[in-house]
């Protein structure tokens, strides 16, 4: 991939090629965040072997998203304990004939089945995902000039709205709420906005389709509001201060060289406070 | 004291926080003010402060959790907290530093401007502050749920005038009195608060919670506005949380502040409705795609 990407919307990149493209991405931003520029230069330098939840992800994505892709790329591996010769030749026999293909486990293959399914169900997460998916885009934040890169899931022309497809153990409002923030997702829907806004899109909205991996495949549907996008603007902004002082000098520091003092988080003692009065009293 | 200001008042001579009336004209305050002046310097000459026992005094005095409160003031610039010394603590200070004279003057007053001047004078050194400002003869309504700008009348004129005054007169009371005493006065204040706010989350921290969002009820922040600043719920307020609500509360009460500069509360988060779900309800339906062939795996049924 070229280093002089010019910003615009791509189609067609294939997961891999895009993970190798210029441009700082959010979910780097988030390794800024949750840990140090030296654990972020390390993992582009190194970057991690998906592990077999990302690859049961990815091809629920496919399922969904791309259904011919799906099909073309994703195969069930042949039933039966794997170290018995008639499995293990059958296996071989599956590899050799489609040599592209990535094998799932047949009890994974049905999941993505019934994900694929259950979201198909639903009426309006029919209508949220019906629009051009997989799109890479790249564009120069406005601010600090710095490329970043992204990935649609879809892009929902006629509603405006750029869609998220997460795949989760539990798709409640309050739980999702909670994932919101552990897993950044509000940086992710500003990072996604300002990129759209970067590139003379017209999208003003984020929303996530969360399907369930297990039955009966719950399917609820978001849509990320004011107040989490504006609070991910605000991460967002440091981070691409720091990424900007790191790229331009070249140096990825880790966490502090100095002795730090550590405390509980400010909630604990509270929470102590309560489970210790509750027991003395009780 | 009261803490009124008597308007119009042409000369405005008037002391700080003391309501008269103006009668017998211009010559006869300047004639009066002067006398008082005269008086207030040859007692003071007689009675000089005894620094130490002031200082005493003062730290004493932030010491009672009451005076501690309003102590301190906190605002927000830029992504800091400014915190500093109160109108009230600057008058408490003045009062147990003794030989201290200070007041606030209308300069003049128009149908459209205020100018004032708040002063402050230290009788011992004869060391004289003022500071002044100028604003417009207007204040804020709610016009339904817009905010207008509108006329005062007396009772509005007077309110306005004493809260941007009493920022004057402290100004310059800082600056004659000695800045190390107000940044221990202050630290004192700090530690009280802390200590209280402490003492009282221990003691019923149900209740201490309570009186708290009661305050800022009072003032038109609700508790949805406070756990958004805090960024948790108020059930989970920290000591050190608790000491800076108390200095906004202090802040936004004497006007140093708007209730905006610290709380979101003009743009709700999240109306509750969803946009897009607006959007997708105003346009077709999307019909389930037909599969193209057998979904079932390739392998399915082989052993």
């Amino acid at each position: 991939m070229s280093e002089t990407l010019e910003p615009g919307l791509y189609e067609k990149v294939p997961a891999a090629t895009y993970h190798r493209m210029p441009g700082v991405s959010q979910s780097q931003l988030k390794v800024l965040r949750e840990l140090s520029p030296a654990h972020l230069r390390w993992q582009m330098d190194h970057p991690p072997e998906p592990s077999p939840a990302m690859v049961l992800g990815a091809a629920i994505h496919d399922a969904i998203l791309l259904p011919d892709d799906f099909e073309t790329v994703w195969r069930p591996l042949a039933a039966g304990d794997g170290r018995t010769k008639t499995v293990r030749g059958l296996r071989a026999a599956e590899a050799a004939a489609a040599p592209y293909a990535v094998f799932l486990t047949t009890q994974d293959y049905a999941t993505c089945l019934a994900v694929r399914d259950a979201v198909a169900a639903n009426k309006k997460a029919r209508q949220l995902l019906n629009g051009e998916a997989e799109r890479s885009a790249v564009w120069n934040d406005p601010r600090t000039g710095i490329l970043c890169r992204g990935r649609f899931d879809l892009l929902g022309e006629r509603t405006g709205t750029i869609v998220d497809l997460k795949t989760s153990r539990c798709a409640a409002k309050d739980k999702f709420s909670r994932d919101i923030w552990s897993y950044g997702y509000h940086m992710q829907a500003a990072f996604y906005l300002q990129g759209a806004r970067a590139l003379g899109l017209e999208y003003d909205r984020f929303a996530f389709v969360v399907v369930e991996k297990d039955p009966p495949y719950g399917v609820a549907l978001y849509e990320m509001s004011h107040g989490a996008i504006k609070d991910g603007e605000r991460e967002i902004e440091p981070l691409m201060d720091l990424y900007r002082q790191c790229i331009e000098g070249d140096v990825w520091p880790g966490y502090s060289e100095h002795v730090q003092m550590i405390d509980l988080p400010a909630w604990a003692p509270h929470q102590l406070d309560q489970k210790l009065g509750g027991s003395n009293g009780g | 004291m009261g803490d009124e200001l008597a308007l119009p008042s042409p000369a405005a001579m008037a002391g700080f926080g003391e309501a008269q009336l103006v009668e017998g004209g211009i010559e006869a305050i300047v004639q009066r003010e002067d006398t008082e002046y005269k008086s207030a310097v040859v007692v003071a000459k007689r009675f000089p402060r005894d620094e130490a026992a002031a200082y005493t005094a003062i730290i004493k005095a932030c010491k009672r959790p009451g005076m501690a409160e309003k102590a301190r003031y906190a605002f927000p610039r830029g992504n800091k907290t400014v915190t500093g010394p109160s109108v009230a603590l600057a008058r408490e200070m003045a009062r147990a530093w003794g030989n201290v004279r200070y007041g606030l003057r209308v300069v003049s007053l128009d149908d459209e401007q205020v100018h004032i001047r708040g002063y402050a004078v230290d009788l011992e050194t004869n060391t004289y502050v003022e500071f002044e400002d100028r604003f417009a003869r207007l204040v804020q309504r709610k016009d339904g749920n817009r905010t207008i700008w509108v006329s005062p009348d007396e009772r509005d004129l007077r309110e306005l005038v004493n809260r941007r005054g009493a920022i004057c007169v402290r100004n310059a009371l800082l600056q004659v009195l000695p800045s190390d005493v107000t940044e221990d006065a202050e630290r004192e204040a700090a530690e009280t608060v802390r200590k209280a706010a402490q003492g009282e989350l221990k003691q019923d921290r149900a209740a201490a919670i309570r009186r708290l969002a009661l305050a800022f009820d009072a003032i038109g922040v609700n508790t949805a506005m406070l756990e958004r600043r805090l960024a948790h719920g108020l059930d989970l307020v920290t000591v050190e949380e608790t000491t800076e609500l108390r200095a906004i509360l202090t802040s936004i009460t004497e006007g140093n502040s708007r209730r905006q500069d610290h709380f979101e509360f003009d743009a709700p988060r999240d109306s509750g409705v969803s946009e897009v779900d607006a959007r997708l309800e105003a346009e077709a339906p999307v019909e389930p795609a037909k599969p193209k062939k057998q979904a079932k795996p390739e392998t399915a049924g082989l052993l």
